[in-house]
């Protein structure tokens, strides 16, 4: 019962916060309540038996990704982008099309078996950072490693992108 | 013996060849080379043909039918077309007729084309169009015959037209060319329904079947007449005769071989083969018998009126052609085989007769001083030639005479045979023999008329009167298609009977005095009008031609072709030609092309919406990407339950 | 109580909302924040099921797409400061020159 109350209450936070980075027009408020959606969702995580990626989330995500967007926004001025909107059907049609996506998609989780309930209390140390860096080099060590020179080609491409022409990089 | 056989191929083979090397390795400078290897191609094939000939012969009477079959063609079952030759009696008398007469008038031709700048294009014609007319005339199956008859009739349209920079020899090829199409149509539906009914092209398992009887006789009859209708358009009968006179147009060993010789003779020889079809279809052979006569009839009558030397032969071609026509409608197959062959000599000789003349003529008239245009053909600027050309002038004659139908002359002998067939038929052709036997006086009379015209009198113009004799390469073949004309009806005279031995064995031609009697007074009665008429001395001074003063409008009638081209041109031609330009005028701008440009347009335009997609907005590609998704995920949710 | 539908629910509903944003927002910096709201949904729908399951797979998962996310986060916005370099602009709607 308490259960379903926090759901509830944690849920509706991550809606609003969602729907508020999608409607203002301010960019620094958008990546504030992205911040907070990104909270929630942690949280969410640790209701979810997983502390550590809930840590990592909030580390990472919230605090890393997030971050370096508001450095692009403030360096960019990018707060408000005025002029007036070009495609005239495109939010009617958005509107259409996101509605129908998620009624849809709601409306397949409401076929599935009823309730697909936990099977049981999981094992208890089911988020054991242990237990993750162990699966992570050795079942899953091959992605492991193809992520890890993923974000160096990342690296390399962000520093070959943002360089200055003009003044020889 | 019989080995030789699987070589007959090289009948059709030889003239063909000497097309190919003509079309390789010579060159039209070399004039004398081209002309002697198209000859000499002839002449292999017509020692080819007497070599077959002979074999045939050495072996006994029912013996004498060899099927070479040389390959397939094509498969598609039920049908089956093959390419093979059937030896024959009387295949192997054609290709004899066709290929002597052939290397003659090759032979001719060098002299008479000599100084052409075209000579080698004529020489390969020919040997094409004789190759053609050689694989009509051996083929085994009709769908293989009607494959010649059509390249013969390709032959033809492209030497009718040789000089085509005149528009109206172009003209002329053409006119040939749509005519024979409207009897090829008939011909061609007539093959069809041969098909649709014995399953087979060949001669050998049709006739067989026509035999036991299996065959309908309604459907025969159709069958029959459709061929006719062919026969018609090829050998120039009522209704399709009208491409003939103007087929004179094209050069005079061309209106030689091809229009009195061979070409035209093979709607007879369809008749002939076909026999057995049309032994069993009686309806068609009546239908046959009276077009021939009534052709033949018609015919003469317009050849008294004409003024151009080889129009008078070509409407004298037609009233032969007639004869043949009627005697293989009733049956006579011997007959008009015979008669063909006579036929096939004596027009030649005076074909080539009139070729040397013409000839003779222009060469004259270039080395005048006369006032151009002149008319070579003309008789009316003829005359007094027999001092000229004396060799041309005694050949003509015996042309003209055996022509005619005077004993002892090949034309009397196959004339008198004829006649005596039709008599002897009985029922409608009695009518037929009573048109023929009138025919015959036209046909002395007219011949008469053009001798006289041509050689006697005083010369009517200066280069008439300048004319000399043409060289021996010409002059050579002309006596010995004079020989021919007087010898060659011997062959088949009552006591010889050598062809009716060869063709139909067991009927020899009986001799028939009273027949032969009347056939001979007729002929000598129509000599004796010509000569009454256009005898110089009581031949006015001034007077173009005095049957025209005396028949007036008549004789302009006879002139004017009794006005059947006319007549044509106002019901056919010009409808045909108005509609042509209301089609290209309406259906072509507005139907067709509009079709296609509309599709066109549509294309364009459907085009242009859809490249309104690729705008450039990212938003819009995402808007692409989403809905994508959206149309997969409901096709997973309701189609894929 | 609590069961794997709602969590799938409410991953769905936040991915709608991302994609939405995504196509009506015309800030490219928003556009992309966007994008992360659409990642992260599909993480915790990941997460979810790894604990309803009792596996451990979809964490890992998470783990993956994590790095990516960030990954592609830094390099697109290398692109938008290069960009905005030269167009001085961060509308999306004028960045159409791939038009066709």
């Amino acid at each position: 019962m308490g259960e379903l109350i926090a759901f509830y209450l944690l849920a509706g936070v991550a809606v609003a916060t969602a729907l508020a980075m999608v409607l203002t027009r301010n960019a620094v408020h958008s990546a504030m309540f992205l911040v907070l959606n990104l909270i929630t969702v942690a949280i969410f995580y640790l209701l979810l038996n997983a502390p550590f990626v809930a840590m990592v989330q909030i580390a990472v995500y919230a605090g890393a990704v997030m971050v370096l967007f508001l450095f692009v926004i403030m360096m960019l001025g990018a707060e408000r982008v005025g002029g007036a909107a070009e495609l005239r059907t495109q939010v009617p049609l958005a509107l259409a099309l996101g509605v129908v996506l998620v009624g849809g998609t709601l409306f397949a989780f409401l076929q599935a078996p009823a309730g697909l309930a936990p099977v049981g209390s999981p094992p208890a140390p089911l988020g054991d950072p242990a237990a993750i860096g162990e699966r992570l080099l050795t079942t899953h060590v091959l992605p492991f490693e193809i992520t890890s020179i993923l974000l160096l080609i990342a690296m390399v491409g962000v520093v070959v992108l943002a360089r200055d022409l003009r003044s020889g990089g | 013996m019989d080995a030789l056989f699987e070589w007959s191929w090289l009948i059709i083979a030889f003239p063909l060849l000497g097309f190919l090397i003509n079309l390789v390795f010579t060159r039209q400078a070399q004039e004398r080379t081209v002309g002697i290897v198209a000859s000499a191609a002839a002449a292999a094939a017509f020692g080819t043909s007497a070599l077959v000939f002979a074999a045939l012969l050495a072996r006994p009477a029912e013996a004498r039918l060899v099927e070479v079959s040389l390959y397939r063609w094509a498969a598609v079952p039920p049908l089956a077309v093959e390419v093979g030759l059937r030896l024959d009696p009387l295949s192997t008398a054609m290709a004899l007729i066709v290929t002597l007469v052939g290397t003659l008038i090759h032979t001719y031709s060098i002299g008479y084309m000599a100084g052409d700048p075209h000579v080698r294009r004529f020489f390969m014609f020919l040997n094409l169009f004789l190759a053609s007319m050689l694989l009509l005339v051996l083929a085994d199956n009709f769908l293989l015959l009607f494959v010649g008859w059509e390249l013969v009739g390709i032959c033809s349209y492209l030497l009718i037209g040789f000089w085509f920079e005149v528009p109206y020899n172009a003209w002329a090829g053409r006119k040939a060319f749509i005519v024979n199409r409207i009897g090829d149509f008939g011909f061609t539906v007539g093959l069809l329904l041969l098909f649709w009914t014995f399953g087979t092209f060949r001669y050998g398992p049709v006739f067989e079947a026509v035999e036991r009887g299996t065959a309908e006789v309604g459907l025969l009859t159709l069958i029959t007449l459709l061929l006719l209708a062919g026969v018609t358009g090829k050998s120039a009968q009522i209704p399709l005769y009208v491409w003939l006179p103007d087929a004179m147009a094209g050069p005079t060993p061309v209106s030689a071989l091809i229009h009195a010789a061979t070409m035209v003779t093979a709607g007879v020889y369809l008749i002939a083969r076909a026999h057995p079809l049309f032994a069993a279809a009686p309806l068609t052979q009546g239908v046959a018998v009276m077009v021939g006569a009534a052709t033949a009839l018609w015919a003469a009558l317009i050849a008294a009126g004409q003024f151009d030397i080889k129009r008078v032969l070509a409407f004298s071609t037609i009233s032969q052609l007639g004869y043949m026509v009627a005697a293989a409608g009733a049956g006579a197959i011997t007959a008009a085989i015979f008669h063909l062959g006579t036929h096939a000599f004596f027009k030649a000789l005076l074909f080539l007769g009139a070729g040397s003349v013409i000839h003779a003529l222009e060469r004259a008239h270039h080395h005048g001083r006369e006032p151009s245009p002149f008319d070579p053909n003309d008789m009316r600027r003829m005359g007094g030639l027999a001092q000229r050309m004396p060799t041309t002038a005694w050949t003509y004659g015996i042309g003209a005479a055996a022509l005619a139908g005077i004993p002892p002359l090949a034309g009397f002998w196959s004339k008198d045979e004829i006649l005596y067939a039709l008599r002897e038929a009985g029922g409608g052709s009695a009518l037929a023999y009573g048109l023929l036997l009138a025919a015959a006086f036209l046909t002395a009379f007219y011949m008469t008329r053009q001798v006289q015209m041509v050689f006697a009198g005083a010369p009517r113009s200066g280069a008439a009167a300048r004319a000399e004799e043409s060289p021996a390469v010409m002059t050579v073949p002309l006596g010995i298609f004079a020989l021919f004309s007087i010898v060659v009806g011997w062959i088949n005279a009552p006591g010889l009977g050598l062809l009716a031995a060869w063709l139909e064995p067991g009927y020899p031609p009986a001799f028939h005095p009273e027949q032969a009697v009347l056939a001979t007074l007729i002929a000598l009665a129509g000599v004796g009008a010509g000569w009454a008429i256009y005898r110089p001395q009581a031949w006015p001074a001034g007077v173009e031609d005095p049957l025209q003063k005396a028949l007036g409008a008549f004789f302009t009638a006879l002139n004017r072709k009794l006005y059947i081209d006319e007549v044509y041109d106002a019901l056919f031609v010009r409808p045909s030609q108005g509609l042509a330009r209301a089609v290209a005028a309406v259906v072509e701008p507005y139907g067709i092309d509009g079709a296609v440009n509309g599709l066109a347009r549509i294309v364009g335009m459907s085009a242009a919406r859809a490249r309104r997609w690729s705008s450039g907005y990212v938003r819009q590609y995402g808007l692409s990407v989403l809905f994508g998704a959206v149309f997969l995920l409901l096709y997973a949710l309701l189609a894929l339950r | 109580m609590v069961t794997l539908t709602h969590y799938l629910a409410l991953s769905a509903l936040l991915f709608g909302i991302g994609a939405i944003g995504f196509l009506i927002r015309r800030n490219a910096l928003i556009v992309f924040m966007c994008v992360e709201l659409m990642l992260n949904a599909a993480g915790l729908a990941f997460v979810a099921a790894s604990r309803y399951r009792g596996l451990l797979e979809g964490q890992m998962a998470i783990f993956f797409v994590l790095t990516v996310a960030a990954a592609e986060v830094a390099v697109g916005l290398a692109l938008m400061v290069a960009i905005f370099r030269t167009r001085q602009t961060t509308n999306v709607d004028e960045l159409r020159s791939l038009k066709g």
